[in-house]
């Protein structure tokens, strides 16, 4: 019913081509995530700058569940003409692996990419205070290192689990209902280890409670010198949730170009970069569509990979 | 740890003009929400927060605490008058204030929940301003087994809530449990009960539910009715508002007191959410008053009970929140992202470096609670008069409500699906006796219960033994069991005491 209509709606408005191009009303864009979390963020921000040069509102649609699957399988329900836009990020493809869902990659025309984090792994100072000495103890302890993740079959899930291949430990990963009560939980020392982005325990760090075990990006960041890369400690990891806006498949090209053209705008705006050094996001990590689309191959191919060796040993 | 010159220049920032215009432009907002079944807290927040960006930080976040406070209080209103929670915080409301306002004593439940709310937002309040980092050292303290046991003691209050009957307050509650654990699960990410739907995957949301439970299912009991309006005409002519003397304020004091303490302490523990604080505060006061077969019939001191607890969530919720970064709850959490867009890290810097903003909201908090008392206590008798409308008038504009409301949280139509599906079954359990609150108790606290029974085997090593210990060693979750044994107990003995001396 709703295609249908669609379909009259798309009709009406190609035969009145000449006085309306699009987008003449506001466009939605579904965040699969709760409100307030880093996804719902990253889209907020963006999108405000962005609709400037849209000329029409973008409106943000929160719709959390199953780890990202309902707000992306309406994604890729919705009708293909450019007013509904979905959020992006890696679990969208990770839950077509591991989930029973009922969309695929292909279901989604890549529009851009809004930033790329890198993840890093966190641990009490006064337990572990740099990589090698928690190699050292899980080593000698199998399974008594705990780490904290958001929850089952979700990114930063089989992050752990490769990052633990990579140094050849086993740590134990414990789901948690959200990115928030596996914090709560490391805080707690509850448990031992959790994956975040710097932002998200920056202040415990500064107050001497929290170390920053390992970075997994290719560089270090500028703002943290002293973190060290997992890559140059001799472990070749390199995770970290990237997030960018995708269309139905089949929304018509130029519409495609139209919205990206207003991102890359935006991208560009003094505003956009402000707003997002002040929130603590990079700046600098977006991508247009034409690499967005290639990034999104390549990742399709990567995770595919990383579930296989992630799900490899377990029973 | 707290300047006084920082606090007083918080609540002369708060108290500015344009603040002061946020701040009741806010709570009115946030009432309004809160009053609408469906239209939660969280929702409220999350939709005006775009229109925070361009303010000064202070200032947005004033507006948001006004919205906060506003619609967790005004849940109680439609949750009085209505049988119809607002926000599902409102939930226990019902239990004593509907049955007021079929006593025509609607307006003066009104008045008692603002009074209550006032005092519960106002002791969260200083224990945010006063407490927060030491309370927050608490929250930390729950892991899963606390968690677990947590639930465990949420679930034991169906026994205080069925005086009906035992058997049937038990096969609520599981329904509500088993209900619960549709969607794919904490620890392996498996969709159960999910019959291939991906609007599932994420569970039955407790709104939809709530919505259909109570609004729906009261708006197939009223229409079953043969009265024309919704209470019968001697009702609505003794539909007076008592006027309101300073004793009033203070005469519940010890429920108050008791209720936002403990209202803030849910606050604080993160898994919990605070919906469950109106329960646990009803249950407390049912069991230890004098009179405790006044319950269910209309008695104040229960609508003081859950409507203090459930204010008081408010300000706990902010405790962790503010000082560790993790939200008590979903509205929390929107807050929080709402400080972060403005690149406010949560933790200390937010009082030191920040004070400048911080001090200001936390005025702005406690500002909120005065401004919804006003508007309160103003409009009790205003709002009463909604159940003089005629009855048709009224059940149709609930029914949009219902379905705009289910709708509207998670813009997900398979939620208006789970309300319409939940108020039919709520109608037919409820003519033959079942009990909602069993039914919602056990949707909001399954989930948390099998999460924190799941979560503690996992990290004991998938040991039973080393498991069950983890629940009795750890000195917070072995007081929770403690506490729920004698919450099943107690009730229990009580009814013996009464059959022998019958």
């Amino acid at each position: 019913m709703k295609k249908l209509f669609a379909a009259l709606a798309l009709f009406a408005a190609l035969s009145t081509a000449a006085c309306a191009a699009y987008p003449t009303k506001p466009v939605r864009l579904i965040v699969p995530f709760a409100a307030g979390g880093a996804a719902d963020m990253t889209a907020r921000l963006s999108s405000k700058v962005a609709e400037k040069y849209l000329g029409q509102p973008i409106v943000i649609e929160n719709r959390a569940g199953g780890g990202g699957v309902t707000g992306t399988q309406a994604g890729a329900s919705a009708a293909a003409d450019g007013y509904t836009l979905t959020l992006f990020v890696p679990g969208g493809i990770l839950n077509t692996y591991l989930k029973k869902v009922n969309y695929t990659v292909d279901s989604f025309a890549p529009v851009v990419q809004i930033v790329q984090e890198f993840d890093v792994i966190a641990a009490h100072k006064d337990r572990f205070a740099d990589l090698a000495a928690l190699k050292a103890y899980a080593a000698a302890n199998p399974g008594a290192v705990k780490i904290g993740v958001s929850g089952a079959l979700i990114y930063d899930h089989l992050e752990a689990l490769i990052v633990a291949k990579a140094m050849g430990v086993e740590l134990k990963p414990v789901p948690f209902n959200g990115s928030a009560p596996a914090i709560a939980a490391f805080l707690g020392k509850h448990v031992d280890l959790c994956s975040v982005s710097f932002a998200e325990l920056d202040q415990q760090a500064r107050a001497g409670d929290v170390a920053f075990l390992c970075v997994l990006a290719e560089e270090r960041f500028p703002d943290h010198p002293d973190v060290p890369t997992a890559k140059e400690l001799g472990y070749n990891v390199v995770m970290g949730p990237w997030r960018g806006i995708v269309a139905p498949k089949g929304t018509p090209e130029e519409v495609l170009d139209t919205i990206a053209d207003a991102y890359v705008k935006a991208f560009n705006d003094p505003e956009f970069k402000a707003n997002f050094e002040k929130a603590g996001l990079p700046t600098d990590s977006w991508l247009p569509r034409a690499e967005y689309t290639r990034v999104i191959k390549e990742q399709a191919e990567a995770l595919k990979e990383v579930v296989k060796e992630a799900t490899a040993d377990k029973k | 740890m707290i300047s006084t010159s920082a606090v007083l220049s918080g609540f002369m920032t708060a108290l500015s003009p344009y603040n002061l215009l946020l701040l009741f432009g806010g709570t009115v907002l946030g009432i309004i929400f809160g009053a609408l079944p469906g239209v939660s807290s969280t929702m409220g927040c999350a939709v005006l927060i775009p229109l925070t960006y361009g303010m000064d930080p202070a200032s947005g976040l004033i507006l948001l605490s006004g919205i906060y406070c506003g619609s967790t209080y005004g849940g109680s209103i439609s949750a009085c008058l209505l049988n119809t929670p607002g926000t599902p915080a409102s939930a226990a409301t019902t239990l004593e204030g509907f049955p007021m306002t079929r006593q025509g004593r609607g307006g003066e439940a009104l008045q008692e929940a603002c009074i209550a709310s006032l005092w519960g937002g106002i002791i969260g309040a200083l224990a945010l301003f006063f407490l927060a980092p030491t309370i927050a050292q608490l929250s930390l303290k729950f892991g899963s087994q606390e968690n677990a046991m947590l639930a465990v003691f949420g679930l034991t209050i169906i026994v205080s809530l069925s005086d009906g009957s035992l058997l049937k307050g038990f096969v609520s509650g599981i329904l509500g449990v088993l209900l619960s654990m549709v969607g794919l699960d904490v620890a392996t990410a498996y969709p159960r009960y999910t019959f291939k739907l991906t609007a599932l995957y994420g569970g039955i949301a407790i709104i939809p539910a709530i919505v259909g439970l109570y609004s729906l299912t009261q708006l197939l009991t009223s229409s079953g009715e043969k009265e024309s309006v919704l209470l019968d005409e001697k009702s609505i002519d003794e539909l007076k508002v008592p006027k309101l003397g300073i004793g009033d304020f203070f005469r519940r004091w010890v429920i108050y007191l008791k209720c936002s303490v403990l209202g803030t302490f849910i606050g604080i523990v993160p898994g919990a959410g605070g919906n469950i604080a109106g329960y646990m505060a009803y249950n407390h006061v049912k069991n230890s008053s004098k009179t405790p077969e006044q319950f269910g019939k209309g008695c104040r001191d229960g609508v003081a009970a859950t409507e203090s607890a459930n204010n008081a969530v408010c300000g706990g919720s902010l405790i962790p929140m503010l000082t560790l970064g993790i939200p008590g709850n979903s509205v929390a959490a929107v807050l929080m992202g709402g400080l972060m867009i403005q690149g406010l890290n949560p933790g200390h810097s937010l009082f030191t470096n920040y004070a400048h903003v911080t001090y200001p909201f936390l005025a702005g908090f406690v500002l909120a609670q005065i401004a919804f008392t006003v508007v309160g206590l103003l409009g009790a008798k205003h709002f009463a008069k909604v159940v003089k409308a005629p009855k048709g008038f009224l059940l149709a504009g609930i029914g949009v409500l219902c379905v705009v409301g289910s709708y509207a949280a998670s813009n997900n139509i398979a939620d208006v699906y789970v309300m319409l599906t939940f108020g039919i079954i709520g109608y037919f359990l409820k003519c033959a006796g079942f009990d909602m609150s069993a039914i919602v108790l056990g949707l909001m606290l399954g989930s948390l219960a099998e999460a924190g029974f799941v979560q503690s085997y996992n990290l004991c090593k998938r040991d039973v033994a080393a498991t069950l210990m983890s629940f009795i060693t750890r000195p917070i979750s072995l007081t929770l069991l403690v506490i729920s044994v004698l919450s099943v107990i107690s009730p229990l003995l009580r009814a013996r005491k009464k059959n022998k001396q019958a």
